[in-house]
This record gives C-alpha cells, structure tokens and sequence, in this order.
C-alpha cells in the first residue's frame, strides 16, 4: 500500500493516522539523528522503567533516595512555524476523491507531525477571506492533537483572500519563523504577492505550497457546460474545447507570476497537482529544514 | 422585370430550410452545470474564445439554409422576364416619328439629347426588314423622306434630320402616321422618340383623326421624366419708347428661371459687337426677374443688339436678338406772337418748359424761338416741327412750302389773332369764327374718342384733362377732325392734314392767359406725343422681334444678319420705304423643359395601347423583351455554399 498516494490516504479518516504513514513513511527512506532540540531546559524527575535510557539517570538522585530516577527535559527549540492553510470554498474542488482541502489537511497534519517530532514549534491558522482559526505554536508533544481536533473540525467555504489575511499576519506576527502557505491561490497575484513581500520583510521565512487539482491544470472537460463559480456568484457557458487553449494559457501566466515572484524573494514556492503524493512536500520542507539548519 | 417559376409547385420545398434550424436546436445539448474554482480565468478566456465560435455556429447555419433554398428555387426553375418594348418586330411596317424640335438640343451629362435621339433613331433601324416611313416633328419633311423606304435609306434619311429652331408638332406627325398606315395589310408599328417636352406635347387632340388604324405605340424617351433646369431671357422692354441718338436710354431685361431651383446669372448686352454692360441676376425658383440696362447710341439708325446670358444646358435661347431704331432728335422752331422781356412772361415759356422739362441733353426735341419777324429770315428745312404761338400774321407761303416737306405745324391762338388772316390759310380745313370769353363759367376739356391712335396718346391725360378750365377760345368750324373738345362740344384742338403732312389748331392760347392748362400734369405729355405722333416717332423704337416659326412682319426675302444661319438671329429688308430690321428668337415655349407625364399622355391616347421606354445608355437592348432561365445561377451559388458549409465545418482554426 503506497500510503502516500492521496487516494489512499483518503480512505483514512483519522487525520493523525494519515500523519503518521506519510511521515513515518518518508522517515524510512532518511537516514535520521533524532533531534534532540538545540537546547534543553530540565522539567522533573520519573521513575526508572526498563528500556529508558541509561544515560538519562540522575546518578546524584541515586545516591540521594537509592532510586533510580529519570531526567525530564523540556525540549526548546529555535524554529516558529505557523502553517497557513486555505479553507475557502474553492478548495474544497475534487475532479476525483481527493479535494484540495483534504489535500491540504493531511498535507498539514503531516508538517505539524513531523515538526512536532523534530521539537520545533509549530501553530496553525485557517483562512478564507480572513482569519477564520488560529492556534499558537508551540512544541509540546500534546499540541499535535490541539492542531489535528482543529483541522478535522475545519470545512471550506467562503471566499477567497490569502492577500489580506497574508497583510494582516505580517502586521500581527510578533517573531519572525516560519510561515508554511498551503492554498489554491486562485485570485489576483500581485495582491497575494505583496502580503507575502510583507512578510519575508519582517524577517519570516515563507514555504508556499501551491495546490492545484488535475482539473485545474488541464482543463480536460469536453462538454459544453455552464461553469459556476464555487466562491463568487460567477457563471459561464463555454465549449471546452474552444476555450481550453486560452484557459491554459491564462493559468501558465498566473503560475508563471507566483514563481518568479518567490524567487526574486527568496520564498520556497512549490506547485502541487493534488493528485500526486504527498512525500514530495514532506520531502520539500524537509530539505528546506536541513537548508535552515546550516544557517 | 418579372420572376416566374416552370414549376412553381416546388416552391413548397421552401418549408425544408426549417429543417437545418430544427437540426442545429435538436443537436444543441443543454448544458452540464459544472461547478468550478477558476471561472475567473475561464471568463478572460472566453472573451477572446467564445465569440467566433458563435460566429461560426451562426454561419453554419445561415449557409445550411441558403443551400436548402438555393435547391428548391433551382428545382422550381425560375425564369426572369423582361417586359421592354415588346415584341419588337423585324418587319411590317413602322413610321418613325423623330422629335428634332429645338428643346432636343439640350446638353445631358452623357451629350447631347438630340445625338442620343439619333442614336437611339439608328438603333430602331437597325435589323428591321420592314418598311420605314420617317416623320420629323419639325421643319418640313424633305422629298426624300416622304416615302416608305428601307432600312438603309432610312439611316440616309435620319443623318440629314437638322435640329430645328423651333418647336414641334407631334399632333400632325401622328395623324401622317396613321393616314401612311392606314391601307397597309401587315403588322403595324409607330415609334416615337421624343424628350417628351410639354410644350410639344400638350396640343396633341387624337379626336379630329377620324379613324385609327390599330398599330402598336411605342415612345421612346430620351432624357427622363423630370423637368430640366433652363434660363431663358423672356423679353425686353423699353420704359420710354423711342431711342433718341445721344440720349441716354433705359432698356429692362426679364429673365426667367424655367427650373426648380434658385440660381443666380448672369446678363451681358452687346450692342453691335461690342459689349455694353454686365449684371448679376438673381432669379428665384420658377419666377421672372428684372434687370435694367442704361445706354446711349450716338448715331441715328438701325442698331443690332444681344443680350447673352450665362450659358446653360439648352445654349440656343441663351441669346436673345433685338433692333433699335434710333431716331434723331426733333427740331422744333418756336414762332413767338408774343415775345416780353421776362422769359416766363413770354407766349413760348411752357412750350418749351413741356418740349424740355430737364437738361436739354436728355431731351429728344432740340428747340428754338424766333419772333415773328424772324421767321422770314429762318431756313425752316433744318426743322422738323414748328410751332406758332399767337403769332397776328403767319407767312402762310413759307409754312406750306414746309408742310410739304412732311413737317408739322402747331398754331396756337391768341389775343392777336386775326380770324380773318388764319381763314386765309389755303391748306386749312377749318374756318375761325368768334372768340369767346367765358369769364367766371370756364368750360373744361374732354378728349374726343373718334381717332384712335390720338386717343391712345390722350387715354392716360382724361383725368387731368377734365379738371382743366379753358376761359376764353375762338370757334372754329370745319371738316378738321377734334382731338379735344371742351365741354360745350367746341372744338379745342384740331388735326387736318395737309400737303404731305398735318396741321394742329388749339383753339385757346399756348400761355396762362386764356386758360390754365400748361399748369396741368396733362400738358407735357400731350404736347411731347402731339409731336412726336406728328413727326412718325410712334412706333417703339426697341423691337423684340417675333418667335422662330412666326411670319416675319415684311414681305420680301430677307438677309441675315446675326445668329445661327436660318434661324434665330437679326433680319434686315430693304424696301422701297427705307431699311427694316427685324430680330427672331427661339419659342419661349420650347425653353420650358417640363415634361408630358404618362398619366397626362394615357388620357390623350385614350384607348389607344402605348408604350412609354425611357431610352438608357445601354441603347435599345436592354429595353427589348426578353427572358432567362436562372437555374444556372442558383446551381453555382449552391456550390458555392456547400463548398463554403464544408471549409468552414471543417475548419481547424474554429474547432478549437
């Protein structure tokens, strides 16, 4: 079962289960050192159990009580990351079993997993044409249920406006991390690019993950169809066939805009066909990560 | 032209171009609603994407239709037929009546009628085995067309037609028609070519024919329905009669504008060849207008004149012919009775205050006053008149040598007069009995009526003659003949003839003392006509002429002298009498290019089936009857569709 495969994952409805076969399946293929946190601050003494880590007993507690007790350490860590996922209508958009939404979900369970896992903190917020939820990061081990209780309670509707929450977020963020955009970004690039300057101006680093359905990309239809808008009260009848080129074209330019755009800002852009796996953005951030490392 | 169908029946195919309608909504599929996230960037595409492609559903339709019909008409075979002049026959007999009346000679935009007439006249011979009779409408037919001749002489004949000066007369060209065609056993054509101008046409009466022999009419039209636009001069006028060499003269010349349309002209006069004068005239639409020309002729004589106006289509009446005939002044001798040393005081003072009222210049008499002792010494042959005011002893001898010399004498009478003396006048018919003095019951005048051309000089002087007070007079009896009498029936002014000329008696005096008449506006003018009615200046002395076509005033063979050879122009004669000139110019009615309208040409031809054709440039042909199938037509443009219908459906560039 190649449990990266959207499809796959789709069959699983519990979010942390799908977190943990993409993360855990992405960790088999990396040679890891478990991190340890760049620095750690002592919490409290446990009792010594059978397979702790010898190395972790408090000798001088030893010696004090002749027990054997544990060393509790809170880990800290140096890396902020808020994951700023889309949830307005236009996500919830599925040419197969996978919406974009579910995409994202799982897309984000599995970065708050793994982040969780590497001690970094990390908070979520959802949006649609504002800040709908936002939960702070943070790196305790129990957060990680906080996030995906969240999540699963999240459904996509409403507009789109990832250029004013992405201003907002710029004005209100207080220390600089790491901001991780999962959405569509179906609307005017210059706008949703300003926020985003805004922010790598404050000093945050920006992962935007770019998530397009098949549909989207190719536009495969054939009948002639009245299109409706799942966010504005838009509608359009067209022959496919007719406009496909054009529509193409049009996406291409869009594309085109955000990529250059990002790269001038040093902002990691990935697009993303919503069919494909999700290893590929796990893999993304985690090269990402080792890059940040080295800093 | 007129559509017909071989079988029309067919035509109910038509109901089959619903059926590509019916098609295209039935293939139409109603469209799959299909909700989407990028709307926006698929309505920046279909902005550039969607209209063509309408466009060429559209197309696809219109073409499918236009085949489907193009089939059921081709199938229906229809036929196009051309009514013309039909039928024109190639033989029998046909009479060709050629309007070469003078409004032929107008200049259209493609030449001018009258060559297109022939033209038109060539074409109607042309491939016609028949007999041919040729009318003109104007002039009188030569020896050589007065007969039934063949094509060929025909075309002989038709190239000798002139245009004429004058009008035409299609009523009589009609009536030799139908006497030529009347005992002939065939079939039986008149043709007409004609630009149908009302003037020639509005006398046309078909009942004083008799009988009508049946014969096809057609009339070929040349140069349309509507009326032309012409200037014309209409006449000039000459407000003081004569023309007195070295005198200044006025002459009104009245344009009319014979179209429907404003315009401004403009009109020259020439004198001899020499051009006198130009003016600008404004000429409203349809109306007349007036112009006044002012010259001055130093010599007596005949004086040729023109006046030109600015050219127009129609050139012949743009020149317009007149005479002058410029008299001498007249030498008047006053013979005073009574002369004073103050000149109002004198017999003679209102004579020649009447004789020349103004600058002596600008008078036509030239006068002189002499006493009574000066007349023995007086040459009176420079003299065309004289005049004797009061005068006790007049040298009867001297004054009927004069009298035969064709001059008039004035005796006015007086307080020296002596009856007896004036009834010793051999040459008087008259006998001067008693003076009478009326003293406070004055008598008044009126003019007798028995001559007429005296009357005419008085007709206009009644009134003022009526309030004039006449005190004292001599009763003169006799077989003279009283121009005036007073109202007692006495006789104040007298005419008789005598020797080669006449004598006037006025029975009161020439001054205030016996009566107030120099006082009245009446007495100037009666004593310059009285004088110029004695001298011959009676006649006007500016002659517009006669119409072209009008018999000329004089008998004999007249040369002329200006204008187009035997037509309009100036004509002199020479006769015993002396010289007469004589100006002809166009018909006036000739100048008006209205037209006939059919309506009005039906009614006159009553029963009578005719054939009106305007004739086009493109000649007789296209006005002949005619018919032509159009299935060949109907099947290239059905291939054309279908050749259209199939790129086009399979057009790469629109299937997207």
């Amino acid at each position: 079962m190649n449990y990266f495969d959207p499809k796959v994952l789709a069959g699983v409805k519990n979010l942390l289960l799908r977190a943990r076969f993409v993360v855990n399946g992405v960790m088999v293929g990396i040679h890891t050192s478990q991190a340890k946190g760049l620095s750690s601050e002592f919490e409290e003494h446990r009792g010594y159990t059978i397979g702790d880590d010898t190395r972790h007993i408090d000798w001088k507690a030893y010696a004090k009580f002749d027990r054997f007790f544990i060393k509790e350490y809170r880990e800290t860590t140096n890396l902020h990351a808020y994951i700023v996922m889309d949830c307005s209508a236009s996500m919830d958009y599925a040419s197969d079993r996978v919406s974009k939404f579910d995409y994202a979900s799982t897309l984000a369970a599995s970065l708050t997993y793994l982040m969780l896992k590497q001690l970094d903190a990390v908070g979520v917020i959802t949006f649609s044409d504002k800040i709908d939820m936002m939960i702070p990061p943070k790196a305790a081990h129990d957060h990680l249920f906080a996030i995906l209780n969240a999540l699963e309670g999240t459904h996509p509707r409403g507009a789109t406006s990832a250029a004013t929450v992405l201003q907002d977020l710029a004005a209100s963020l207080k220390r600089r991390g790491l901001i991780i955009l999962i959405s569509d970004l179906l609307e005017e690039p210059q706008a949703v690019t300003k926020g985003l300057r805004q922010l790598r101006s404050r000093g945050s680093e920006i992962i935007v993950f770019h998530l397009l359905d098949r549909d989207e990309l190719q536009f495969p239809f054939d009948e002639p169809s009245v299109f409706q808008d799942m966010e504005e009260d838009l509608k359009l009848f067209a022959h496919p066939q007719a406009i496909r080129p054009a529509y193409v074209e049009a996406l291409g330019r869009l594309i085109d805009e955000y990529r250059k755009t990002c790269a001038s800002h040093r902002i990691d852009y990935s697009l993303f066909d919503t069919s494909i796996g999700l290893d590929r953005a796990l893999v993304r951030y985690l090269n990402w990560r080792q890059k940040f490392k080295g800093r | 032209m007129n559509l017909t169908f071989v079988n029309p029946l067919l035509l109910w195919g038509l109901a089959a171009v619903t059926l590509p309608i019916l098609i295209h909504r039935i293939a139409k599929k109603k469209p799959v609603v299909q909700k989407f996230s990028a709307v926006r960037l698929l309505l920046q595409s279909q902005q550039i994407m969607a209209k063509p492609r309408r466009l060429r559903h559209l197309l696809l339709l219109a073409l499918r239709i236009l085949a489907l019909a193009a089939l059921v008409f081709m199938m229906a075979r229809p036929v196009l037929m051309r009514p013309g002049v039909a039928p024109f026959h190639r033989d029998g007999a046909r009479v060709l009546i050629f309007d070469n009346s003078f409004s032929m000679g107008y200049n259209e935009d493609r030449g001018r009628r009258y060559e297109i007439a022939k033209k038109a006249l060539r074409e109607t011979l042309d491939d016609f085995g028949g007999r041919i009779f040729m009318i003109p409408t104007a002039g009188t037919q030569t020896a050589k067309g007065a007969a039934w001749v063949q094509s060929r002489e025909a075309q002989q004949y038709a190239d000798t037609i002139p245009l004429a000066f004058g009008g035409g007369n299609i009523s009589s060209a009609l009536q030799t028609a139908y006497q030529q065609l009347k005992n002939l056993r065939m079939h039986r054509q008149i043709f007409i070519i004609s630009d149908m101008a009302h003037s020639d046409w509005q006398d046309l009466d078909l009942t004083g024919f008799g009988n009508i022999p049946e014969a096809d009419i057609i009339l070929l039209r040349i140069g349309g329905a509507g009326r032309d636009p012409n200037f014309r001069i209409n006449d000039i006028r000459l407000p003081d009669r004569e023309v007195v060499a070295g005198v200044a003269t006025r002459l009104a010349v009245t344009v009319s504008n014979l179209s429907d349309q404003a315009d401004t002209r403009q009109v020259e006069i020439y004198l001899g060849d020499r051009k006198v004068d130009q003016k600008a005239i404004a000429l409203p639409t349809g109306q007349d207008a007036t112009v006044y020309f002012e010259f001055l002729i130093e010599k007596p004589g005949w004086q040729d004149g023109e006046i030109r106006l600015s050219p127009d289509r129609l050139a012949l009446d743009d020149v317009f012919y007149f005479t002058v005939k410029v008299f001498d002044k007249v030498n008047v001798l006053v013979i005073d009775g009574d002369p004073r040393a103050s000149l109002k005081a004198s017999e003679s003072y209102f004579l020649l205050s009447a004789l020349n009222p103004a600058a002596v210049e600008r008078s036509p008499f030239k006068t002189r006053v002499i006493t009574t002792d000066e007349m023995a010494r007086a040459d009176l042959r420079h003299y065309h008149a004289i005049f004797l005011l009061n005068v006790a002893r007049p040298d009867f001898s001297r004054l009927s040598s004069f009298l035969e010399t064709g001059g008039p004498v004035f005796f006015f009478l007086g307080d020296r007069i002596v009856p007896e003396v004036y009834n010793g006048f051999p040459l008087a018919p008259w006998q001067i009995r008693n003076r009478i003095d009326l003293g406070e019951s004055p008598e008044t005048i009126r003019p007798n009526g028995s001559r007429k051309e005296s009357l005419n000089l008085l007709t206009g002087l009644a009134d003022n003659l009526k309030r004039t007070s006449i005190q004292t007079y001599f009763k003169v009896e006799g077989t003279a003949t009283s121009l005036l009498q007073l109202g007692n029936e006495d006789p104040l002014l007298l005419e008789a003839a005598a020797g080669e000329s006449k004598i006037y008696l006025f029975t009161s005096s020439a001054d205030l003392a016996w009566n107030d008449l120099p006082l009245t506006a009446a007495y100037l003018p009666l004593l310059q006509g009285l004088v110029k009615h004695a001298v011959g200046m009676t006649e006007t002395s500016v002659d517009a002429g006669i119409q072209f076509g009008e018999p000329l005033n004089e008998k004999g063979t007249p040369a002329q002298m200006k204008g187009p050879r035997g037509g309009p122009g100036i004509y002199q004669f020479r006769l015993p009498s002396g010289e007469v000139r004589q100006a002809v110019n166009p018909p006036a009615e000739e100048s008006d290019l209205a037209k006939i309208s059919e309506d009005e040409l039906k009614k006159k031809f009553g029963t009578i089936d005719l054939k009106v054709v305007e004739y086009t440039q493109d000649g007789l042909d296209a006005q002949r009857a005619g018919s032509k199938e159009l299935w060949p037509a109907l099947l290239g443009l059905l291939l054309t569709v279908l050749a259209l219908e199939m790129a086009l459906a399979n057009a790469r560039l629109w299937s997207g």
